[in-house]
């Protein structure tokens, strides 16, 4: 058994059902992205992050973020040391190689930006001086998709700084059934074993970019985001910045696959979580993102 | 949709159909652009800043204001300009109204009907590439209805596409639909504008209608060009005179000794009328015209059955040379000099030669010889005659233009016992050489006289000869150019100049390759083309024409356009993998454009199990051709099998496949 394989099961022991986003979360890591997940209260996902952290075997961060929060309390500060008659920084949480985020569109948009930014340039400045972040820096948010009072919603631009977004949903009934007949997953989550390290997730990553990705399927992604700029149900175009984060998510699912070439399967199975938190539908069009997805799968052409 | 809410949509309908009222300020009192300028505004404001819609009774009282306008302007309400401008108000009024899309959808088609309308006043090129701009505006604005923040290329594009795909079906239509002819007659535009001959002749008549540049009918001769002098171009004959007017014979028996008498040796050719507000043909004498609603009349005029309306194409022959005979025994009525003037002076001449020469031959030659002898002079804007007008001219004022000749001359004639008449018609013409026809002019319009001569019959006498002989062979504009009044408020002026005449000849070719091809398309040329075209006109025949010019390029169409895509790929993989798509497709399996390889065969496998294996060995193939083999040995080989086994098949073999894939 691959160690893959090993990893999604030994994360299953906690989520019940949830493999497929258990292997999208894992593929997000390989990848080199954040994961955004989105999804009402109590499904599961703090359990999931968790039990990821354990067994991926990375330092592990957690914050709920609120609207007072400031940038400071997620970055660190300078603090003047009189006995050594210096500065000295106090690194904050994001100093990590696993950060959990909960209720990211609570934190205000000064603070939520200081975030996403450390995010895509995995390195902070702070008070003039760059600070590199642990590597492998991977973040995963979570947000409740109803948009409650005191909240400040993310925008598409910073949106686009997380390669996926996915929902857990509830579980299904034999899950649902076994995970209320066993005892308290928090428990169980102390057992895991730590089968990753994070010299292995950085050789896996490394891995990843090897994977061979042929004309074929690079004409197929870009028939899919020019088919997003065209038609009229969008809003606005994938960016291309979105087809490259689509390519480098389907080359870690190919390895995750067992291939080392991404096949177009790669890219359909992962267009809905990279590709429908960046596309909006047009104004006068009612449908939603999974509607757009689907129309993307079902017009763009395959093989041509 | 509220329009409201579609700006974009609300500024192309304005803009569209301020496009399509625009020309019509020609023909229609300009205030009818500040009616459109004010409810435009007003629809603006209700849009963008909340004003309200009018209410009923502000409606009413718009309707009523803008049909007092337009009684007021026309001093009518049933002439045709006047229809229009109630037409173009409504669809100005009804922005005032524009609520619901559907009232959008309305007046953008009613804007269509304007357009049309704007093509009732002219029909040139011109004016027909005038109208594909604002059908295209409005075409644009019906787009801006479902779609939004589209780049206008974009609109045009597909305005464009949409107007090619019609052109079939609209040549079609061009060719077969019924011409019915008008059910009412309408005088088009206004009647007294309108410039060309009237059926009766007062002195100073011709000199005003030598001052228009416009033209009165194009000629092609089959043959060589005859001498320009020579044409006399016969259209009405003016036998009645009242003692200052004379007029047509109303009483016009049909000639019976008509065409059959035309000899061997005749010039043949086609003469476009531009168009004509009158019933008569212009010919050279004597001449046939091919038509079947026209008749010949005694005093050798061709006549339409029925009014012309707009422009008329016929074709003629004509022999210079045989003799205008008329055996209907009605020169003594070309004796009579009428009750209205008495011209004493003129009478008394002319019974001094009827004294003198016992032959009409001598008296005619006698006037000629006063004429030569008389200073007379010839002007475009000679004075006015008094009631005596004869008298006056011969031996008083002396000055005159062609018709003062040829009416002084006639009454000469008649005092003196010779039958004479007035003809009126064009002569000469202007020679365009670019194309090869010949242009009259309303400026060469020319009356002559007609004696007759028991022998020989209707003689042509053209006294206006006898004075300025250069008149006759140059034609007018030769003699008038330098004369102020000749022209002088018309563009032909231009023609001083080289190149301007060279562009005025190519745009007039233009109209008139379009009034002979376009234009006078009418029922007579339909029935003759059709007939040419299916040998009969039956609706078998019709129907089969129909079917061959508009079903099979329909049937084309659509064949491509349904058969599944057929465009080669650059791919040979991909090329190979759809040829087997497409092959299984005809056997009822069709592939999802969005499928991908595996996912087909997935479902494959659950719908269609019997081509399932056959389709595994094809997609593994395709697969390492397409994602996974770089190139190389492998994949030459690779490719190779999905070639050869592209044609489905049912495996039933399982060492088949066997066989295949340990090749």
């Amino acid at each position: 058994m691959d160690i893959f394989a090993q990893v999604i099961q030994e994360i299953s022991k906690v989520v019940l059902g949830k493999d497929r986003q258990v292997r999208q979360a894992l593929c997000c890591l390989l990848a080199r992205g954040h994961l955004l997940i989105e999804d009402v209260p109590g499904v599961g996902k703090t359990t999931l992050s968790q039990a990821f952290a354990k067994v991926t075997g990375l330092d592990y961060q957690r914050m709920q973020f609120t609207s007072d929060l400031l940038p400071s309390d997620i970055l660190g500060v300078s603090i003047f040391d009189r006995n050594s008659n210096a500065f000295h920084f106090h690194a904050g949480p994001v100093f990590t190689q696993f950060l959990l985020v909960d209720e990211i569109n609570r934190a205000s948009p000064k603070t939520q930006s200081a975030l996403l930014e450390a995010m895509a340039e995995k390195q902070v400045t702070i008070e003039g001086e760059t600070r590199i972040l642990p590597a492998p820096f991977f973040v995963m948010a979570t947000q409740n998709p109803w948009f409650q009072s005191g909240t400040f919603p993310l925008p598409e631009s910073q949106l686009d700084r997380f390669l996926m977004r996915i929902s857990l949903g509830y579980p299904d009934e034999l899950s649902e059934r076994q995970l209320l007949a066993g005892g308290d997953p928090r428990a169980i989550i102390g057992q895991l074993r730590a089968l990753l390290s994070a010299e292995k997730i950085i050789t896996l990553q490394a891995m990843v970019d090897k994977v061979e990705i042929r004309d074929s399927v690079i004409s197929y992604v870009q028939r899919l985001i020019a088919f997003t700029r065209q038609d009229s149900h969008y809003a606005f175009g994938l960016s291309t910045r979105a087809a490259l984060a689509l390519i480098q998510a389907a080359k870690a699912w190919a390895m995750l696959e067992g291939r080392e070439y991404v096949l177009p399967d790669d890219i359909q199975f992962l267009l809905e979580p990279v590709a429908a938190h960046r596309l909006k539908p047009a104004a006068d069009n009612q449908n939603d993102g999974p509607d757009l997805i689907r129309r993307l799968l079902s017009q763009v052409p395959v093989v041509v | 949709m509220n329009a409201a809410e579609n700006r974009h949509a609300v500024v192309w309908l304005l803009l569209a159909q301020l496009l399509a009222i625009l020309p019509l300020v020609a023909v229609l009192p300009l205030w009818i652009i500040a009616v459109w300028v004010a409810s435009a505004w007003w629809y603006w404001r209700i849009i963008s800043a909340g004003w309200s819609f009018p209410i009923g009774a502000v409606k009413g009282l718009l309707a009523l204001a803008a049909i007092a306008g337009v009684y007021f302007s026309f001093a009518s309400l049933f002439a045709i300009e006047a229809m229009v401008a109630i037409l173009v108000l409504a669809v100005i009024l009804k922005l005032l109204e524009l609520k619901t899309e559907r009232d959008h959808w309305l007046v953008l088609m009613l804007s269509y009907f304007v357009v049309a309308c704007n093509l009732l006043f002219s029909q040139q090129i011109i004016d027909v590439l005038l109208s594909l701009l604002q059908v295209a505006a409005l075409l644009v604005a019906q787009q801006t209805m479902n779609r939004d923040k589209t780049a206008v290329t974009t609109m045009l594009r597909s305005v464009g596409l949409m107007a090619l795909q019609s052109l079939p079906l609209m040549l079609l239509l061009f060719v077969i639909f019924p011409r019915i002819g008008p059910l009412w007659t309408m005088p088009l535009p206004g009647g007294q504008g309108k410039v060309g001959m009237s059926d009766s002749l007062e002195f100073g008549d011709i000199a005003k209608l030598s001052q228009s540049g416009e033209l009165a009918f194009r000629v092609r001769f089959d043959g060589e060009l005859p001498d320009l002098a020579s044409l006399y171009w016969r259209g009405l004959v003016l036998d009645e005179f009242d003692g200052r007017r004379w007029s047509r014979n109303t009483w016009s028996a049909r000639n019976k000794m008509s065409q059959a008498a035309l000899s061997e040796s005749f010039v043949s050719y086609t003469v476009t009328l531009e168009s004509a507000l009158h019933q008569w043909f212009y010919v050279l004498p004597l001449g046939k015209i091919d038509r079947d609603d026209v008749y010949y009349s005694a005093q050798h005029q061709w006549l339409s059955k029925k009014p012309i309306n707009g422009r008329v194409e016929y074709s003629a022959k004509s022999n210079f040379d045989q003799p205008l005979m008329d055996d209907s025994g009605g020169q003594r009525q070309n004796l009579q000099l009428g009750s209205r003037s008495d011209n004493s002076q003129a009478r008394a001449l002319a019974a001094q030669w009827q004294e003198e020469f016992s032959d009409p031959r001598g008296r005619v030659s006698a006037a000629i010889a006063f004429y030569k002898a008389t200073p007379f002079v010839y002007t475009l804007t000679p004075p006015l005659l008094g009631q005596n007008n004869v008298d006056e001219f011969l031996f008083n004022t002396q000055q005159g233009y062609c018709e003062h000749f040829a009416g002084s001359f006639v009454y000469l004639m008649r005092a003196a016992g010779v039958p004479a008449r007035i003809v009126v018609g064009y002569h000469g013409g202007e020679f365009n050489k670019r194309d090869g026809y010949l242009l009259v002019h309303q400026s060469d319009a020319h009356a002559w006289a007609e004696v007759w001569y028991e022998d020989e019959g209707w003689v042509r006498v053209d006294p206006t000869a006898t004075v300025a002989p250069s008149r006759i062979r140059l034609g007018a504009e030769a003699l008038l150019s330098r004369q102020s009044g000749y022209l002088q408020d018309s563009p032909l002026s231009l023609r001083r100049f080289e190149w301007a005449t060279r562009l005025r000849y190519f745009v007039d070719n233009m109209n008139y390759a379009w009034a002979r091809w376009v234009l006078n398309f009418d029922s007579n040329i339909q029935n003759n083309f059709l007939r040419g075209v299916l040998g009969e006109i039956s609706p078998q025949r019709m129907l089969i024409a129909v079917m061959l010019v508009g079903g099979l390029p329909l049937a084309i169409v659509a064949f491509f356009s349904l058969r599944l895509p057929t465009r080669q790929s650059e791919d040979l993989a991909a090329r190979y993998y759809l040829a087997s798509c497409r092959a299984l497709a005809r056997r009822g399996v069709p592939r999802l454009a969005g499928e991908t390889p595996e996912d087909f065969l997935r479902r494959v496998m659950l719908e269609h199990p019997v081509w399932y294996e056959w389709l595994a060995v094809q997609t593994r193939l395709f697969s390492e051709c397409s994602y996974s083999l770089a190139g190389g040995e492998n994949y030459q080989r690779s490719l190779r099998k999905l070639k050869t086994y592209r044609r489905p098949r049912k495996w039933l073999d399982k060492s088949a496949i066997k066989a295949l894939e340990g090749e």
